[in-house]
């Protein structure tokens, strides 16, 4: 469509005060920032070309095929609903914290978007936010999933930057009271900032997920961190994925598959062996000079009052942990007790 | 890289797992599994095969549970470096080669300092075990069984055994064993052109070893072999001066159409141990000594002495002999010389046949002039015990080369204590020391023959208790300064005692004494002193003492009862003791013989009247100053009777001037 017609029909239609745009019939045009009202719908051809608001407890249905521009302004308890995936124009931004009602809609960018520092963005049902390739700065602020039952939020395509705790209770990403949160890291390459403990939620693994960053990735929730057929999650040099579960269960890394990969690269596999872990039924990749770490000491008689780093269950082929290891990497076992149990397959 | 390139490329080969590939796959013998130290790992199956990588144990960390096959990939320990291709059994920290179900052999190629306390073990097929391994364990190489072989080219010592458990070990590379490094048991050895050095231990060599071309065998100490070494082709054992023990029932062999050279090497032992040769076969022998403890015949194959050898016979015999039909031994010796020492007993001929028995060279061959012969040797204490020792050659007795008699050992290992030394001519020169240097060990009743005792003293010689020592026959003593003799001297047979003028004087316990029969003691050139009672006698009146330029000097009256004496040269009896001579035998002045008896000498004549007796004109009687008594009467006739200065008979003394040449200037008193 002719944008510049339907720049035309928008300032022809252009309401006086906060109301409900409809751009279902027209193209409606708004070229300063827009304060709508609680309980306000914008749907159709509706241009926020300067921005909007929300008020306070507010919640606001955008139900847009266009890109929104501009500063998005919530007072941080304003709801942004989505009645269709929402498009953030290059020049988007958040002014304050969010609340996000996603209704198994997405977020898409059209280029990197920056987060308000030190806010916050409560993710209240399934919601995708799509990075297109594009960064995610988290800049301090957090997402926090805390919808009904099963909420997710999904992270897709994209660098996400800055994930981190951001005190000792409040992590960069994390989750409300209610069971069943998660995470779903799609195609996501998560620069860490600073040590991060992923808690209370459980995780998946889609496409190929990296961690970058010379930190700690504490996965300490006792739900599963499940990577899907045809994922891969990746730990860079010198990153840790720290498998340290609650309930100090060695099941919660699950791999769907022989064709889902942890792939240590360069990174390390840390597991106390308060709990051990098993890895079954995947594939480990390993490039660089990479770790499985544990925590035994040289008094110890490895395997007894603790956990083992398990491959395979050492009876079945269908539970082997495939290994690969690229051309002159290392797997270092450091301090800890590997019971490889992978059976030989046919060769 | 494109990792999702990547991610497409594993995951779609990890979606083929179950078809194609190992459960763990290395992309490169560079890629690793690390099992650092203070780290486990355990290998829950029986069995894993880690492909084409390495699995490095950095030594203090725990590796266990089922075994772990690496497939042309590395193996690490203790940071060291293998190339390998096997099984690593972790329960025991062996490593096996021979698992390969396709080629059924596994290879290790260590890198320097590889394998650290880690075993080989050979399992059934042709393993490899190349580069420079050390072993730290005493028993870190072993083949599994008579199915296996275990190429080995190890460049650095190998300080293991090796335990071939009927096995063969065939070598791609020279291989030396550490000092106290063996192979402990049997199987077969393969050189392939290649040397072996054995350590610089000595050490017992138990097992049957097959040496298959083993030209190059190096021995760098002693080694004790009571099993079996056979050689097949042609086989050298180099031996370095280095000893072959086959006292205790080893076996040296060589196969048919094969042979052995045997280098610088001493082999001990033969009788009990054997040289045995096939039909065909021949031993070389260069610079070889041969020790025998037991006569021993070959009959089979030959002997070739190429080098000059030699053979310690002692009092054993080497015989070449015919065989079972279609077999016999030979000797050849090829322009050297072949010898035999008989060590301190007699020749006896002792390699066989001697080459007038064997006109037709069947069993002894000599080419180029070369020579069988015996060696003369300078032995130190001659005596070893045998029947049929004797003096090969003069010794020299001395405080630094003493000479002991012992009891002698008889064949059923009972003792004689009559021991007899035979000189066999040859003399025992005693230095002039002070020391005692001739023992006669305790209980031995010992008796010399055939032997010039030269420049004895009495002071050399030390009887032990209940033990005597006789001069015997054919025994001549010679006195090199004068001495003092405080113990009996035993005489039996013809003996001399030589003075060439010295003195020899008796202490109250000297005594000379002629025992046996028929015996003869020569007095010859002595001033003997301390002469009194009968320190001077026989034991039997078939024994005469001979005196020659003897000069008889008495501190005491002497009475000689038993025996005769004869004057075979000129004597001279010095008072003013008296000398009684109650003899029945006969004093007897031979030719040309003097006895003067001077200053004070008194000599009484109690044997026969006609006892002192004159061979003819010129045996002569001189006295001067002296007394000539005859209780039982004396006729003097033939001879010469001179008397110088005053003088005096006593009883009937009657001079028989019809034969009897009186010589008188001085005056002769009855009294």
């Amino acid at each position: 469509m002719n944008y510049k017609i339907l720049l035309l029909l928008g300032l022809m239609g252009a309401p006086l005060r906060a109301v409900s745009l409809d751009g279902t019939s027209a193209v409606v045009y708004q070229s300063g920032p827009y304060a709508f009202s609680d309980g306000n719908v914008a749907r159709g051809f509706v241009w926020l070309a300067g921005g909007l608001s929300v008020p306070a407890d507010g919640t606001v249905t955008l139900d847009l095929p266009i890109p929104v521009s501009g500063p998005i302004t919530c007072n941080e308890t304003g709801k942004l609903s989505l009645g269709s995936d929402l498009y953030l124009a290059s020049d988007a931004s958040f002014a304050d914290g969010c609340k996000v009602d996603g209704a198994d809609k997405s977020i898409h960018l059209r280029s990197s978007l920056k987060l308000p520092a030190g806010k916050t963005f409560e993710i209240t049902s399934n919601t995708t936010i799509n990075g297109n390739g594009n960064r995610l700065d988290l800049n301090g602020s957090n997402f926090y999933v805390n919808g009904a039952s099963a909420t997710t939020l999904r992270l897709k395509n994209m660098v996400l930057y800055g994930l981190r705790d951001l005190s000792d209770t409040i992590a960069a990403i994390r989750f409300g009271e209610t069971e069943g949160h998660r995470l779903v890291l799609d195609n996501v390459t998560i620069y860490l900032t600073g040590d991060y403990t992923f808690a209370g939620g459980a995780l998946s693994i889609v496409e190929t997920v990296k961690l970058i960053g010379d930190h700690t990735f504490n996965y300490t929730s006792s739900k599963h961190c499940i990577i899907n057929h045809g994922s891969m999650l990746m730990l860079d040099m010198h990153v840790t994925f720290n498998y340290q579960p609650e309930d100090r269960l060695a099941k919660h890394l699950v791999f769907k598959g022989r064709d889902a990969a942890l792939f240590l690269h360069g990174g390390t596999l840390f597991v106390p062996k308060a709990n051990g872990i098993n890895l079954v039924k995947g594939h480990l990749i390993v490039d660089h000079k990479s770790y499985i770490q544990q925590d035994w000491v040289p008094d110890d008689d490895f395997g007894v009052g603790g956990g083992r780093v398990v491959f395979g269950d050492g009876k079945h082929k269908g539970a082997n942990m495939a290994v690969d290891i690229m051309p002159s990497a290392q797997l270092v076992n450091m301090s800890a007790a590997i019971s490889f149990g992978n059976i030989d397959l046919p060769v | 890289m494109n990792y999702k390139m990547l991610l497409i490329v594993l995951l779609a080969s990890a979606q083929a797992y179950s078809e194609l590939y190992a459960a763990t796959v290395f992309g490169s013998r560079q890629s690793s599994i690390v099992v650092d130290d203070n780290s486990a790992f355990f290998i829950t199956p029986s069995k894993i095969t880690l492909d084409g990588g390495n699995f490095n144990n950095t030594g203090f960390g725990k590796v266990s549970g089922g075994d772990m096959y690496i497939k042309a990939g590395t193996y690490t320990f203790f940071n060291s470096v293998s190339d390998f291709t096997g099984l690593v059994k972790t329960d025991t920290s062996t490593i096996q080669l021979g698992n390969n179900p396709v080629t059924g052999g596994d290879t290790m190629i260590a890198n320097p300092g590889g394998l650290a306390g880690v075993h080989v073990t050979a399992v059934p097929g042709e393993n490899i075990l190349r580069g420079q391994p050390l072993f730290f364990g005493d028993n870190d190489l072993n083949v599994a069984d008579e199915t296996s072989l275990l190429n080995i080219a190890v460049q650095n010592t190998v300080n293991t055994n090796v335990n071939l458990n009927g096995g063969a070990l065939q070598l791609q590379d020279d291989l030396r064993f550490g000092d106290n490094a063996i192979i402990q048991d049997s199987g077969w050895v393969f050189l392939n052109n290649r040397r072996i050095s054995l350590g610089g231990q000595s050490a017992q060599w138990p097992g049957d070893i097959f040496w298959i071309a083993a030209q190059d065998i190096q021995l760098n100490s002693a080694v004790n072999l009571t099993g079996n070494w056979l050689f097949v082709g042609e086989g050298q054992i180099n031996g370095n001066g280095n000893v072959i023990d086959i006292s205790q029932g080893g076996q040296i062999l060589v196969a048919e159409d094969s042979s052995l050279r045997l280098s610088s090497v001493q082999i001990k032992g033969l009788g009990p141990g054997k040289i045995r040769l096939s039909r065909t076969a021949t031993l070389i022998l260069t610079d070889v000594v041969l020790e025998m403890e037991d006569d021993y015949n070959v009959a089979s194959g030959t002997w070739r002495v190429e080098g000059s050898s030699k053979v310690i016979t002692k009092d054993k015999i080497l015989s070449f002999i015919d065989g079972p039909p279609g077999f016999k031994g030979k000797l050849v010796v090829d322009r050297v010389d072949f010898t035999y020492d008989t060590l301190a007993t007699l020749d006896r001929l002792n390699i066989r046949p001697a080459l007038i028995n064997d006109p037709l060279r069947e069993h002894v061959e000599i080419l180029g002039n070369g020579e069988i012969g015996t060696i003369k040797r300078d032995t130190i204490t001659f005596h070893n015990y045998r029947a049929e020792s004797l003096l090969q050659k003069y010794a020299i007795v001395a405080p630094y080369r003493k000479f002991q008699v012992y009891p002698e050992l008889q064949d059923d290992e009972s003792l004689n204590y009559n021991v007899l030394i035979d000189g066999n001519t040859n003399f025992l020169g005693f230095t002039r020391s002070d020391e005692q240097v001739f023992f006669v060990t305790d209980g031995v009743q010992a008796r010399t023959e055939n032997v010039i005792m030269r420049d004895l003293s009495p002071k050399h010689i030390s009887i032990g208790a209940g033990s005597s020592l006789t001069f015997g026959n054919k025994t001549i003593i010679s006195l090199a300064r004068n001495e003092y003799l405080n113990y009996p001297w035993v005489f039996q047979g013809d003996t001399m005692l030589k003075g060439s003028g010295v003195i020899l004087e008796l202490g109250p316990q000297g005594a000379i004494i002629l025992q046996g029969t028929d015996s003869k003691l020569l007095l010859d050139g002595i001033i003997l002193k301390g002469v009194n009672g009968n320190n001077v006698r026989c034991t039997d009146d078939s024994n005469v003492i001979q005196l020659r330029a003897v000069k008889w000097i008495q501190n005491g009256d002497f009475t000689y009862n038993t025996g005769g004496i004869q004057l075979v040269d000129d004597a001279t009896m010095v008072g003013p003791h008296n000398f009684t001579y109650g003899s029945s035998q006969p004093f007897a002045i031979l030719n040309n013989a003097t006895l003067y008896l001077v200053r004070d000498a008194v000599f009484t004549f109690a044997g026969q009247p006609n006892g002192l007796t004159f061979e003819d004109a010129s045996a002569a009687l001189q006295m001067d100053q002296a007394t000539l008594a005859a209780p039982n009467g004396l006729t003097l006739s033939t001879g010469r009777f001179v008397v110088r200065n005053q003088n005096y008979l006593s009883g009937s003394v009657t001079l028989d001037r019809s034969t009897l040449t009186v010589d008188q200037t001085g005056s002769l008193l009855k009294l």
